[in-house]
């Protein structure tokens, strides 16, 4: 369980600006009333998707796969523990967001 | 512990219609060395990533003591070293390095120049060619069973590419090694066995002069 949080951390942290810029970014919107919580929602899994393409077409990015696969891991799963782990903090962040 | 035999069999690839591999058959048990050679585009490296599991075929069968692997990396079953650099950026060296090297092999690889005076720096303060050495020495001391090594001589001087044959053989004794370059010299210095790939197939290499007589070189010293 560590070693799979530990490997997932070190592959979120590819990713992790542009998931914060993304969060961020709702929340924001969220606030300044341009956006409301189920939109907000779909934002953020939007932004997923366009992670994903970026990072498939970043060459670089796809040559470090092979450390991970090298530390046994799949990289669709991967996406999917990191994704769920940023998409979780990001709930957290919305609900203190819209306490009144 | 009987030691354990990665099996390739039946492997086909196909690239717009034209076979690369075709009835490709290979065997390495864990104790040795297994060289492949062959000519460019002949399919060594396409043949590496099918065990490895990321490149599919039209047709394989790899298994491991009997057992089906679908992807060889799958529970650290099977390491590769790939061509290009593989270490993500921004991370300490020593937490990449805890994350997959072998117990057995700790004290050997933290032991080894490369990681003795980087340990506390990312990959971003290597040369290129000690990040190539880094990289390699992470895949052979890794956990997996068995270790598929890429072109491990290319990019480094030929003093390296001794201690690299030296750790590869230690490290041979307990894992399964098949490896790959254009540097045969140093192939059939480290290896058990050899299988040349010529017109797609697979073909065990009895002795040296053999390579001769299927066209990979025109003499040998």
């Amino acid at each position: 369980m560590i070693y799979s949080l530990k490997i997932t951390w070190y592959f979120y942290k590819a990713i992790m600006v542009w998931c914060i810029i993304a969060s961020l970014a709702c929340i924001y919107y969220l606030c300044s009333r341009q956006l409301n919580v189920p939109f907000a929602i779909i934002c953020k899994l939007a932004s997923y998707a366009a992670i994903l393409g970026v990072q498939y077409l970043n060459f670089n990015a796809t040559k470090t796969y092979f450390y991970f696969r090298n530390a046994g891991f799949n990289i669709n799963r991967l996406y999917l523990y990191a994704f769920s782990l940023d998409f979780v903090a990001f709930i957290i962040l919305l609900s203190l967001s819209t306490i009144r | 512990m009987e030691p354990l035999i990665l099996k390739t069999d039946s492997v086909v690839l196909e690239f717009d219609g034209r076979k690369i591999l075709q009835d490709v058959y290979l065997e390495c048990k864990q104790g040795e060395v297994l060289g492949i050679l062959g000519r460019n585009g002949c399919g060594k490296s396409s043949l590496l990533r099918i065990i490895f599991g990321t490149l599919t075929p039209a047709y394989k069968h790899i298994s491991i003591n009997g057992q089906y692997i679908k992807k060889g990396y799958q529970n650290m079953r099977i390491a590769y070293l790939p061509q290009h650099n593989y270490l993500p950026k921004g991370i300490k060296i020593k937490k990449l390095a805890q994350a997959i090297i072998d117990s057995r092999f700790w004290d050997d690889f933290s032991s080894h120049p490369i990681y003795r005076d980087y340990h506390e720096k990312t990959i971003a303060e290597l040369s290129g060619g000690e990040l190539r050495q880094l990289e390699t020495l992470m895949v052979i001391y890794s956990k997996a069973d068995f270790i598929l090594l890429d072109e491990p001589f290319t990019h480094i001087s030929p003093i390296q590419a001794e201690a690299f044959k030296a750790i590869i053989k230690k490290c041979a004794k307990v894992k399964g090694i098949i490896l790959t370059d254009h540097q045969y010299y140093n192939i059939l210095d480290v290896s058990d066995r050899i299988i040349l790939i010529t017109d797609g197939y697979t073909r065990p290499i009895k002795h040296k002069d053999e390579l001769v007589t299927y066209g990979y070189v025109s003499h040998i010293n």
